[in-house]
Formats: C-alpha cells, sequence, structure tokens
C-alpha cells in the first residue's frame, strides 16, 4: 500500500540530529527529575558531615537515624496506597497510636504473650482501614474529612483504653529484640522499611492490581469503564494503609520498649511531607514507596543536623512543615512539565 | 485591499524545541469577512491562534491588529486592546447564570444611583446587544437551558459588547451535531453586517460551506492556501489539508463504505425495554453479528446515555441486553468488559484515558484472564512495551516507538486511537462507540472509522452512536434516529443518508419510512 512509507516518511523527524540533541536534553532534565531527590539526601548528608566530622558521620548516628525514624517511615509508606488511588487517609496516624497502644498495653498491662498482642495491634489498623474504606466507598464521602472523623474517634478508643499514659514495663525479650537487634550493624527495624518500601514498589509498579490502583488514581471514572473494579481497589489500599499503620504502631513499641500516645500525631506530618517529596523522585509525577523512603531518611538527616549544629526543638516544625510545601511545588511543577507539550 | 485588514499575520515562525510549529505563516482577515481557518491536528492551527492570543510568543514575523503593531512579545490583555476576543471550544459560560449575567460579567452591571446592580437594565442592554447581532436568545434564560449552538452565539455576543472587531472562533464546534452548527452559520452569517470579522477554527470540512468566505488551510506549519470558498470543493480541501500523497491513503480507507458485509442470520445483541437516565421510553433493539448500527440525533437525544447503558456507564431503570443469548450485567463494566463487550466513551477527557499515566500504562490497565502477558498478575515491562508497541503499530499510536510518555502528550486524535487500541487489543463480541471521532483530526478520523469497520468485520456487534449525520450515514449499516430520549426512526439502505438522518433527527413528525422500532 502506498500508505507505508508515508507513514515512515512523518515519523523520520525524530531521528534527525536536532530531535536526538532535543531528546538527550530531555533525557538529562529526565534524569534530573528522578534522581535529585536522592543527590539532595546525599549532599545533606555531606554538608553536615563536613560540619561536624566527629559525631555526624559516625556509624552510631547513622544507626540512630535509621532505627528512630523506621516508625515514620512505615508511617509514610501505609499513606502511599490511598495516596496513589486518589484518597487521602490522615487517620494514620491515630491508626499508628491505637495499634501502639494496644500492643504495649495488652502485653504490660494484661499479660499478653507477643505475637497475639501484636496482632491485634495490626488488626486493629485493618478493621479502622476497613472502615474507612467502606465509608469512602460505599458511601462516597470525601476521603479528607471522613479519615479525619474517624481517626478522632480512634483517637478517643485510644484514650479510653491507655489512660493517655505512657505504657511502660518489661516486655518479653523476644518481642523487644524485633525492635533493637541489628544484622551486621543493620538495626532491624530500618531493614522492615526497606523490605515493606520494596514489596510496596513491586507490587504498584509490577502487578495487575498496582496498574489498577494508579488508573483508579489517575482517572476513576476511565479506569471503571476499562474494567476496573475501582471501589475494591480503592477499600483495598484502605486496608493496606490501616495495616501499615498498625505494623508501624507494632514496630514502634518495640523500638521505644514502651507506647508514648503523642508519637503517631506527631509522625502524620513528615509521613505527608516524605510521600510528597517521594512523588518527586524515581517515578516522578506519582507517589511511589522508594521515593518516599529517601524523602523520611532526607528529613530526619536534615533535622538531626540542624540539631547537632544547635538548633532549637521548634527548628524540626518549620523543617518539615516547610519540606512539605516544597515538596508540593515541586511535584507541580514536575506535573506541568509532562504534562504541556507543544502542538 | 491591505487597508482594510482587521488582523494581519506575515512571515510568522514559532518553533517549539525541534518542531518547526509555524513556518512563515501568512494570514489575513478582512473586515467583514469570515475567514475558516483548517489544518490537521499538528498542522498550527493551535499555535497560531495563541500566538494571536499573545498565550505563546512568536519567534519572528509581523503581527498587526487594525493600525496597531503587536511587539514580538505581548500579553492577553493587549491583543484584547486591540480589539481581538476569542471564544474558546469551552466557551467559558457559567451554566447556572443567565444569559444577561454571563454577558455583563465581562462587560459590567448596569447599576442605580448607590452603586447597586440593576438587574432590568443589564438585562435590557444585553437584549439591545442580542437583537443587534439578530439573535432570539432571552437574556434572563439560565444559559445552561440553551442548546450548544446557542451557547456559542452568546459567547459570540459577549465579544462583540466588548467591542471586539476581529473575533477568533478556535472549534467552538466540534461537539456540535450538523444542524445547530447549520443554524450557528445562520447566526454567524447575520452578524456580518455588523462589521467584526470572524476567525473559524475547525476540524469539519463541510460547515464551511455556505458560511465561511475565505478559507486558509495550515499544514505541517506552513500555509498551503488561501482561498475564496465559492472557488473551492470538498475533495480539494481534503487534498491541501492531507497534502497530495497522503490524500490517495484517506481514500482507501474510507472510498468503499459500507461495502455490504455479510451479517449473521441471528442477532447478536438484542435489547429489550430498556429504560435509564436520559431514556424517556423503553429502547428496544437488535445488532447482529458484524452489524455496525448507527444512532444518532441531536445533542441531548439520548444517544449517548444509551451508548452509557450498554457500555456499563449506568445502571438500567428496567429492561435487559443479552449478548448470544446470555444476559449482560449492565451497569458492572469490569463484568462487562470479561465478556468482551467494548465501550469507547465519548467523554475522551472525563471518561477515556488516565492522562499522567503512560500509553503503554494506558492499554493495559486490565487484566483480562488468560494469564500470559500483558495480562498476567505480575507486569514485566519489557514484554509489556513490546505489546504496546505492537498496538501502537496496528492502531497507528504516534509517536509509535515512545509508549513510554504520558498519554496527555499526545494529540486528540491519537489519544482516541489509543483508547481504541486499549478497549480492541481483544477482539470485541460486542463494541460500542460514542462520538469516537469528536475532535479528532481528519487523518485519524478515517483511521478511527477504519478501526471500527475491522472490529465489526471480525464479528463484533458494532453500536456508533453519534451525533455525527455524514459519520452514521457513511459508516453504519443500518441507523436508528433519537429524538428527546426516544427512538423516533430507522434507516437502512438507500434511505440512510445525512440529510434524511438530520431531518428525522429533529422530531417524530418527520420520522423516516419505517416507522417506530419499538411500536412494532
Amino acid at each position: 500500500m502506498s500508505a507505508d512509507p508515508q507513514l515512515d516518511e512523518r515519523t523520520a523527524p525524530a531521528v534527525t540530529p536536532e530531535a536526538a540533541r532535543r531528546s538527550s536534553s530531555e533525557q538529562a532534565a529526565d534524569l534530573t527529575n528522578r534522581y535529585g531527590l536522592l543527590v539532595l539526601f546525599v549532599l545533606v548528608a555531606a554538608l553536615f558531615s563536613l560540619l561536624k566530622p566527629e559525631t555526624f558521620p559516625t556509624l552510631e548516628n547513622v544507626q540512630t537515624i535509621a532505627s528512630t525514624q523506621a516508625v515514620i517511615a512505615l508511617l509514610a509508606l501505609a499513606a502511599i496506597p490511598p495516596l496513589i488511588a486518589g484518597q487521602f487517609d490522615v487517620s494514620i496516624g491515630f491508626q499508628l497510636g491505637l495499634s501502639q497502644t494496644l500492643c504495649a498495653g495488652l502485653m504490660i498491662k494484661n499479660g499478653w504473650p507477643a505475637f497475639p498482642a501484636a496482632a491485634a495491634g495490626v488488626g486493629s489498623g485493618v478493621a479502622v482501614g476497613l472502615a474507612n474504606g467502606l465509608l469512602v466507598t460505599r458511601l462516597r464521602l470525601n476521603s479528607f474529612i471522613t479519615t479525619l472523623g474517624v481517626g478522632t474517634v480512634v483517637l478517643g478508643l485510644t484514650q479510653l483504653y491507655g489512660r493517655d499514659e505512657t505504657i511502660s514495663g518489661a516486655l518479653p525479650s523476644s518481642f523487644s529484640s524485633l525492635g533493637q537487634d541489628q544484622v551486621l550493624e543493620i538495626p532491624l527495624p530500618f531493614l522492615y522499611v526497606v523490605v515493606v518500601a520494596v514489596i510496596l514498589w513491586l507490587a504498584m509498579e509490577y502487578t495487575s492490581w498496582g496498574r489498577e490502583c494508579h488508573a483508579t488514581g489517575g482517572n476513576p471514572r476511565a479506569a471503571l469503564l476499562a474494567g476496573v473494579r475501582t471501589d475494591r481497589v480503592t477499600l483495598q489500599c484502605f486496608v493496606l494503609a490501616g495495616l501499615l499503620s498498625g505494623v508501624a504502631g507494632v514496630v514502634s513499641v518495640s523500638v521505644l520498649g514502651a507506647s508514648a500516645p503523642t508519637v503517631g500525631l506527631g509522625a502524620l506530618l513528615p509521613a505527608y511531607a516524605a510521600a510528597f517529596l517521594g512523588a518527586t523522585a524515581f517515578r516522578p509525577g506519582r507517589f511511589n514507596s522508594l521515593g518516599t523512603m529517601v524523602g523520611i531518611y532526607l528529613l530526619a538527616t536534615g533535622v538531626t543536623g540542624l540539631q547537632s549544629l544547635g538548633a532549637q526543638f521548634y527548628v524540626e516544625q518549620l523543617f518539615y512543615g516547610g519540606a512539605l510545601l516544597i515538596a508540593l511545588c515541586a511535584s507541580a511543577l514536575v506535573e506541568r512539565r509532562r504534562g504541556g507539550v507543544p502542538t | 485591499m491591505t487597508g482594510v485588514d482587521l488582523l494581519s499575520v506575515s512571515d510568522v515562525s514559532k518553533r517549539f524545541g525541534g518542531v518547526q510549529a509555524l513556518d512563515d505563516v501568512d494570514f489575513e482577515l478582512r473586515k467583514g469577512e469570515i475567514h475558516a481557518l483548517l489544518g490537521e491536528n499538528g498542522a498550527g492551527k493551535s499555535t497560531l491562534v495563541k500566538v494571536l492570543a499573545g498565550v505563546v510568543h512568536r519567534d519572528s514575523g509581523d503581527l498587526r491588529a487594525g493600525d496597531r503593531e503587536l511587539p514580538l512579545r505581548f500579553t492577553p490583555a493587549d491583543v484584547a486592546d486591540a480589539g481581538v476576543a476569542f471564544v474558546h471550544q469551552d466557551l467559558g459560560l457559567l451554566d447556572h447564570l443567565s444569559v444577561a449575567e454571563n454577558i455583563a460579567l465581562s462587560t459590567g452591571y448596569q447599576r442605580r444611583r448607590g452603586r447597586l446592580i440593576s438587574f432590568r437594565a443589564t438585562e435590557q442592554q444585553v437584549a439591545r446587544s442580542l437583537a443587534r447581532l439578530r439573535l432570539s436568545i432571552d437574556p434572563r434564560a439560565p444559559v445552561g437551558a440553551l442548546t450548544q449552538d446557542e451557547k456559542v452565539m452568546v459567547a459570540v455576543a459577549r465579544a462583540f459588547s466588548l467591542d471586539a472587531n476581529a473575533i477568533v472562533l478556535d472549534e467552538v464546534t466540534s461537539s456540535l451535531p450538523a444542524p445547530e452548527a447549520a443554524r450557528l452559520a445562520d447566526a454567524l452569517r447575520s452578524t456580518r453586517d455588523a462589521g467584526p470579522g470572524i476567525i473559524y477554527v475547525t476540524h469539519r470540512i463541510d460547515e464551511i460551506f455556505g458560511l465561511a468566505d475565505r478559507v486558509t488551510v495550515l499544514r505541517d506549519g506552513r500555509r498551503v492556501v488561501t482561498a475564496e470558498v465559492v472557488d473551492t470543493d470538498h475533495d480539494q480541501l481534503v487534498e491541501w489539508i492531507l497534502g497530495p500523497e497522503a490524500t490517495a491513503a484517506v481514500d482507501a480507507t474510507t472510498a468503499h463504505p459500507r461495502q455490504r458485509r455479510q451479517l449473521g442470520a441471528e442477532p447478536l445483541l438484542v435489547v429489550r425495554g430498556l429504560l435509564g437516565p436520559g431514556l424517556h421510553e423503553p429502547v428496544s433493539l437488535t445488532v447482529a453479528e458484524g452489524e455496525i448500527l448507527g444512532v444518532c440525533g441531536l445533542v441531548g437525544c439520548g444517544s449517548r446515555e444509551l451508548a452509557g447503558l450498554l457500555g456499563g456507564a449506568a445502571a438500567p431503570a428496567s429492561g435487559e441486553a443479552l449478548l448470544e443469548g446470555r444476559p449482560l450485567a449492565l451497569g458492572r463494566p469490569s463484568v462487562l468488559r470479561d465478556r468482551g463487550c467494548a465501550y469507547v466513551p465519548g467523554d475522551r477527557q472525563g471518561a477515556g484515558g488516565v492522562f499522567n499515566l503512560s500509553v503503554r500504562e494506558n492499554l493495559f490497565i486490565k487484566r483480562f484472564s488468560g494469564g500470559a502477558q500483558p495480562d498476567a498478575v505480575i507486569r514485566r515491562p519489557r514484554p509489556e512495551r513490546v505489546a504496546a508497541q505492537r498496538l501502537a503499530e496496528r492502531f497507528d499510536i504516534r509517536p509509535r516507538r515512545r509508549v513510554d510518555q504520558p498519554l496527555a502528550s499526545l494529540s486528540g486524535g491519537n489519544q482516541q486511537k489509543a483508547v481504541l487500541g486499549r478497549s480492541l487489543r481483544r477482539t470485541p463480541r460486542l463494541l460500542v462507540v460514542d462520538d469516537p471521532t469528536a475532535g479528532v483530526d481528519v487523518g485519524s478520523r478515517g483511521q478511527v472509522h477504519a478501526i471500527i469497520r475491522d472490529a465489526a468485520e471480525q464479528g463484533a456487534a458494532v453500536l456508533l452512536a453519534s451525533t455525527d449525520f455524514d459519520e452514521v450515514a457513511v459508516q453504519a449499516d443500518r441507523a436508528l434516529v433519537m429524538w428527546q430520549g426516544r427512538m423516533s426512526a430507522e434507516l437502512s439502505g438507500s434511505q440512510l443518508t445525512s440529510s434524511n438522518l438530520a431531518r428525522a433527527s429533529y422530531g417524530r413528525a418527520r420520522s423516516g419510512p419505517e416507522g417506530d422500532s419499538h411500536e412494532r
């Protein structure tokens, strides 16, 4: 047919030197987008290492940051599935608090063995996630305000059970070693974060289910009409968020050796800051777990570094809040660049 | 002659990266003329409009509005000051406000003493400007209650009220059925006495006859020709738009319309007593294997809603549909897709594509049973990319090799081919397509039609809902006409012409010779 040579002629400009130059500059921009956050992380770490060479770049300090931030990192990963499906879950911090209080309380106050107590903590997260998901998908409620309401109820329940006090006492040693041991100098909690982040990455980027989540978040109507059970996918994302928040709560008990009622609430903002920062890395323009992990440790390194220089306590809030705003602006700019293509 | 030009563009060029979007383009708009601007997607039409609007800055060339030279960089406000107004496809009207208020929002309200708004004086003033354009539109009517062509004219009246002497209508008819487009053309022609010139940007060739005075065709960023409309014809324009070598390819796909296919004896799809949102009387119909059934009518006639019901976009209130004798789970898209029912929604932006995902990801959103790539639970990117490139090849989704770029970066026609590719990658038994070529360039239009015909030839029952009568007349084997949520006529054989479809679409009184299908 005469059509073919003509089509080739039209696609030919793709190989002109001009187009090649353009695409190489596009590739450079693409690389900056993908790995910029990672480079920033390295730069921040290097900066504080230069400023505080005796205390900052030590194995001990690195281990401390890696293990103390693991809980917040898990919480940030919990925020990812709903975000990918186009929903906000602001109850994850409260879910963490419930799971933590239940897990610590059942072991310390009620004398439960470790495994059922941990299962109860994780299970509480799953139950709250299910409630969130059902309210959002069945009643078509706005997820932000719904999860805020559910989260506040969860906080009340947590206070009812835990009396709003720190629960501390003797924990089964097998349980505390889960949060305090190291393998090859790597703290176990950090390994949990890496494992969860990698599994979440694979699930979201390399499975049919992940594709359905991304499609649901990108255009729910189109996803539904393409044959995705969008309600089911959304519900699953909320349940997964609950599961991960529950795990974060249990891990926090094993790291701290106690429950502290305020941990979950304080962790919500850094978790979201990291999720949005993460959306500027590796897969620019979409929420992803590896970017989120880098985001958390970037924020933690920054805050720890500033504090080691003698910064006041309020620097933490300024830094997290500022980072969230910067991440939002950066995502918006990436979106604009990806979307706007001249005709 | 040049002394009366409202707008003149000379030697204007614009480059985006490696793409020469405009290449020494000349264009002038005379006083009182309607000047059509034609071209494929990517030909440079929208770039030229953006340059005129001050949204995109040209690289070189001169631009003059009336007696004002516009510098290389100017703002949309500068060009508005120079008396050039733009009416874009979305019109920028607020549906819940009245005609008078929509116009007054731009021109300013009439006020009482004490600076409070006088709605009566505002309405009277708007009524005067509507009358000057010989429009019979009630200034108090809410814009949401107007037909689409009336809305366009309200947007035009607003431009006139702002003292514009050159108005650019940017593809305002791409969602307009032919009769409404014709009414719009009448209304526009009657405004010519009022003086301003109109630049009429469109995909649709047929509507410029009897409307425009002159036509300029762009191709690959260059001006091909500017001609008097009376001196040209449809085929000539197609050749100008596509270029000499491409015309043959389009002819090959459209020259033999409605070649009689072997239709199955038993109907593949049987619809009985279907009622739902937008359908005011029960709809019954059948489609045979390999048959393309057109469903058309004016915008809002119910054809889109019928397609949506059969495609799974909404649940019916009552009635049933059987495919191969077994009932379809209407209202449940995922089950319908598994049964081999494909649906291409008319609202590509809202319901067709997932624009932040890549073309590849869009092609394989749903996993169909079977288990092999790309329908496995674990998606391996490489085989999926190969499969996506193969589909891009088959459906001519361009650029074909770059399946990993976001769907948003493709042109409208290519986005539509990607949505079709997703729906048709597994040969469907039932294909429901809704206005598949709205906002699609001429070249892609022929390809989209070929894709639909191909699905029918492979044994699908096809329901083609469309407000484009030419499309239905040429592509369908048989057509149902809808009017206000009811079936009003059935046309087939030699009766199936676009003028018969248009006539039947205006109401039941003039329904076609076959009568009401559902009353038999």
